[in-house]
């Protein structure tokens, strides 16, 4: 446990009080003569996490629950409305960190959910694969480059000759291991991984799970890995934030949350698992659905839906605490309702 | 872990522009649009028509059985004649002569050319103006967006004609006479193609804002590609299917609208006339009784842009595969 | 219902592609039968073949689908038609494209229960309002007259389910009802459909490529491979203790949560396209247990224990004996 101790003092990549919102307003016009007011998706609301060197941060919840805003926020394809990202210390966030962002952008790569979309259909794949190499100017001369593209296409289990085709040419698994391999060849530290097995069927994202962590393992990469899938999260990762309506509700090491989790929504979550060893356990189905996030409930997102909820939690939004070194965001948690 | 997959050797090959080409040609070849193309036998007559019209107009010069605008060769003798299977007819003109003894079907090649020259210099004008501006209005959105698409708008509020007219009319002006002659091919290219600009950007700015979210342009970004790039090289491939559509409907469009102009006298100068310009001449004639100088031109003109449109029509199912 | 020798085919100008290939099953009323493999297995261009609702040029190409003894897969259109909303019912994918978006939840209800029953507007309402009480959505007689873009997907779910109902069907086609759904509603919807269909003695062809959804409310299962039936059995029995390599794979490549693996199962290679399938069984050459016989002669489906399963494994009585290892 030495290694994790000194993870928490220096982590890789550091978020605190991160916000995203969107406007989602009516044109300016409608809003003159419909007396309507401006009004704001809060997709991110005050997310703070650490991810330590090596490791598989992930981060889990329902659709529209803000996970992929975070990586969109932190790989900087969208600006933060407020908070701080940090990079190895550095600041990158705001956009008066412009400068930082463009030194740190280099060491993040990220692999995106729909294999059809990720790649440029009118590209071959060697180029695409090259691409990152060319925009970086890490090699030189046509033929390192091939030759690097070839060893790419060789890592994630592809074979050099396919960078000559063209990605329609490939099936959903293949394609995913190409966007993995352009993702390697910019030589990142730091991948960010959005749901990047949904679309595909269970024995490819076995196969694709499989080529992540063994590439973790030998090139030392440290992921953050969004998915709505808990059983792929809990297999892949060493520790786990579990998003709510823009918020996180509970972060944990991997065991810990799943072992016992704390929060009420995440208990929800796992109860919610299909029991495919059919060992007969009665499931609870879960009352209700997210809101909107454009009109959220007041004080505790979860409240409307949560078994425990008091007056309280209508009024004031928790504040994340630490217990154990288990974060969570709950009155119930902090009163000791539930343990 | 590897998956199976029937590569040959090692070593990945050099890809040059000549196996791109090879390449782009096997795959159309083989490609859904050259299957749709067979199975249409009017889209392959107007192919065929489209392609006889061009390259004749293109190598005029050759094609053409005497040059009309060489004063050498015209013999007021010859004004006048009628087709040549009429009582009257010369067998050298086949469609007749004019009333400077021009022969028609010579005419109508030179014609053609300037027509198509027109036609296609003002559509590629237009495409480069709209395909620009719509790259542009799309991927950067907000403020820009709003004022070319504002633009746009009001642009589309005047019809083509009124616009080129306009524009003509104010070259006219400011132009003297003998430079305005000389341009007046440069004006009505100018004319026609600003009036077409606003489809191209409004299709383009539609296509880029859906490829702007897919998610291979938000990868080159978080690669860190500059923008510019990034519209030139991922956005603007994927962009152009729907504006080759829109380019073949236009450039029928445009022949029309030279001929319009042509034939209201504000085209070309009758010196080198074009097909519209052909007809405004031929109709003086018309009730003299000597009818092939209208008509031979007219119906070449119907023809071109009937074809043109059907392989218009057919590009736009081809590519569109909800309507196959 | 049943599903005999069932073959559909694609002809296309490169040659016909047979996505179905020869599959026969049974499902008895009360009972929900979960069809699962990956995508392009065939799973639910057999639903779509059931409903008759086969997209053109695919066709079906040998076989019979017979509904309550009856042969209903050669019927003219109309008759097709008629028995399609009458006793067949089908849910899919995405409720938003079930449900027009232009009408009323409650006129499309009426609407589709006046079509199939003899019931006035007053009476058909009521029946409407029934359903969509039983389909459990809140306060249904103020939602009854929202509509479909005012209600969230889960509900939306629950509305289509509802219309699949309407005329009390013998038989629903399911296809990946929740796959478009989050899991905490994916509980909801399952268990919502798994009650509905015990109760009203419907039976249901439950298509998904997701095994926990299978798990959770299918009675048996039928595993699918590039058009064919590899495996059916009772759900349990398939689950716990799959026997064809395939559906041993398919299990062992799902992560289980309290199960921890350095490295998840995999098979390796992916299904072949339709056009590419091997001679012999289609699984043959990503199978890790592949004898000599299986790239010649295709494997027919045999009883092992409860199932039955297609693979040369259990040709012979030591069948059993080797597919233990």
């Amino acid at each position: 446990m030495n290694d994790a101790s000194k993870n928490a003092a220096a982590p890789l990549l550091s978020v605190d009080g991160l916000v995203r919102h969107f406007d989602v307003s009516a044109p300016f016009l409608n809003r003159l003569f419909e007396r309507l007011d401006r009004s704001y998706v809060k997709a991110v609301d005050g997310i703070s996490f650490d991810i330590g060197r090596g490791e598989t941060f992930s981060l889990v919840g329902e659709s529209g629950c803000g996970k992929s805003t975070v990586a969109r926020l932190i790989v900087g394809l969208y600006q933060p409305t407020a908070g701080s990202i940090q990079y190895e210390g550095v600041e990158i966030g705001p956009r008066e960190a412009a400068a930082a962002r463009k030194r740190m952008q280099p060491h993040m790569q990220m692999i995106f959910q729909d294999p059809y979309a990720s790649l440029n259909p009118r590209w071959r794949v060697a180029e695409i694969v090259a691409e990152p190499i060319h925009v970086r100017g890490l090699l030189q001369g046509k033929r390192e480059i091939l030759a690097r593209v070839g060893e790419l296409l060789t890592q994630v289990g592809l074979s050099p000759a396919d960078g000559e085709r063209y990605p329609h040419e490939f099936s959903g698994g293949q394609r995913q291991r190409i966007s993995i391999a352009r993702a390697l060849a910019g030589e990142p530290e730091f991948l960010v991984c959005d749901e990047p097995t949904s679309a595909l069927d269970v024995s490819v994202q076995a196969q694709i799970l499989n080529l992540m962590k063994d590439l973790q393992d030998r090139l030392g990469l440290t992921y953050l890995f969004i998915s709505h899938d808990l059983a792929v999260v809990y297999h892949v990762s060493t520790k786990v934030g579990v998003m709510y309506l823009g918020r996180l509700v509970e972060w944990a090491e991997t065991n810990t949350l799943f072992e016992n989790p704390r929060h009420p929504y995440t208990r929800m979550l796992l109860d919610a698992i299909p029991d495919l060893e059919m060992s007969g356990r009665q499931r609870i189905p879960v009352a209700g659905e997210v809101p909107s996030p454009i009109n959220p409930p007041s004080g505790c997102a979860f409240h409307p839906r949560c078994p425990h909820v008091e007056a309280r939690c209508r009024i004031e939004a928790p504040l994340p605490r630490i217990y154990d070194g288990v974060h969570v965001a709950c009155h119930a948690v902090a009163d000791g309702r539930i343990s | 872990m590897a998956e199976p997959r029937g590569g040959i050797g090692g070593e990945v090959p050099d890809l040059s522009l000549w196996d791109r080409t090879i390449d782009a040609l096997v795959r159309a070849r083989h490609s859904d649009i050259w299957y749709s193309f067979k199975r249409s036998p009017v889209t392959m007559v107007a192919a065929a028509v489209t392609a006889v019209i061009i390259l004749s107009a293109v190598f005029a010069p050759w094609v053409a059985p005497y040059n009309p605008f060489d004063l050498a060769t015209i013999d007021l003798m010859d004004a006048s004649l009628p087709p040549s299977w009429m009582a009257d007819g010369d067998p050298r003109f086949l469609l007749g002569t004019d009333d400077q003894g021009r022969g028609i079907l010579s005419t109508i090649i030179f014609g053609a050319r300037i027509s198509l020259g027109v036609g296609f210099a003002s559509v590629v004008f237009a495409l480069i103006v709209g395909v620009g501006l719509g790259l542009i209005s799309g991927y950067v959105g907000g403020t820009v967006d709003a004022v070319i698409m504002r633009v746009a708008d009001i642009q589309l509020s005047f019809p083509a004609i009124l616009l080129a007219l306009l524009v003509d009319g104010v070259a006219r002006g400011v132009l003297p006479r003998e430079a305005h002659d000389e341009l007046a091919i440069y004006v009505l290219v100018f004319s026609i193609g600003i009036s077409g600009w606003v489809q191209y950007a409004r299709t383009v700015r539609g296509s880029t804002l859906v490829e702007k979210n897919k998610e291979y342009v938000q990868a080159a970004r978080v690669i860190g590609r500059p923008a510019i790039l990034i519209i030139l090289r991922h956005v603007l491939p994927n962009v152009m299917g729907p504006v080759m559509v829109i380019a073949t409907i236009h450039l029928a469009l445009a022949i029309i609208t030279e001929a319009t102009l042509s034939f209201l006298g504000v085209g070309v100068s009758p010196t080198e006339p074009s097909l519209g310009t052909l007809i405004n001449v031929g109709q003086d004639y018309l009730f003299s009784g000597e009818w092939w100088i209208a008509l031979f031109p007219g119906a070449v003109l119907a023809i071109l842009v009937l074809a043109v449109n059907l392989l218009g029509d057919w590009l736009r199912d081809a590519l569109n595969p909800k309507l196959r | 219902m049943s599903v005999r020798n069932l073959r559909i085919e694609f002809p296309t100008r490169r040659g016909t592609l047979v996505a179905v290939d020869d599959i026969s099953f049974d499902i008895s009323p009360g009972e929900i039968l979960g069809v699962v493999g990956e995508s392009g297995a065939g799973k639910s261009l057999t639903g779509a073949a059931i409903i008759g609702l086969l997209e053109p040029p695919g066709r079906i190409a040998q076989g019979e689908i017979l509904l309550e003894g009856r042969r209903i897969d050669n019927l003219p259109y109309e008759q097709l038609r008629r028995i399609r909303g009458r006793q067949i019912g089908a849910i899919f994918q995405d409720p938003l494209t079930s449900l027009n978006p232009l009408y009323s939840i409650s006129r499309q209800l009426v609407e589709t229960i006046q079509t199939h029953l003899p019931l006035n507007d007053r009476e058909a309402r009521t029946r409407a309002l029934a359903l969509l009480d039983e389909v459990g959505i809140p306060s249904a007689g103020e939602r009854i007259d929202h509509y479909p873009h005012q209600f969230s997907g889960g509900m939306r779910q629950r509305v289509v389910i509802a219309l699949a109902l309407c005329a009390e069907p013998r038989l629903i086609i399911a296809d990946e009802p929740t796959t478009a759904l989050d899991v905490s509603i994916q509980a909801q919807i399952i268990s919502l459909l798994k009650g509905l269909c015990h109760e009203h003695g419907t039976a249901v062809m439950l298509v998904t490529h997701d095994m926990g959804v299978i798990a959770e409310a299918a009675d048996r299962v039928a595993v699918m491979y590039s058009g064919r039936i590899a495996e059916i059995g009772p759900v349990q029995e398939v689950i716990r203790t799959a026997k064809h390599p395939y559906t041993h794979g398919l299990m062992g490549s799902i992560p289980l949560i309290g199960h921890h693996v350095k490295k998840l199962t995999q098979i390796d290679g992916a299904m072949p396209r339709l056009q590419e399938i091997p001679a012999g069984c289609p699984f043959n050459p990503r199978c890790e247990k592949v004898m000599d016989c299986c790239r010649v002669e295709r494997p027919n489906l045999q009883t092992v224990q409860k199932s039955r399963v297609a693979c040369h494994l259990f040709d012979g009585a030591d069948g059993e004996a080797r597919a233990g290892e």
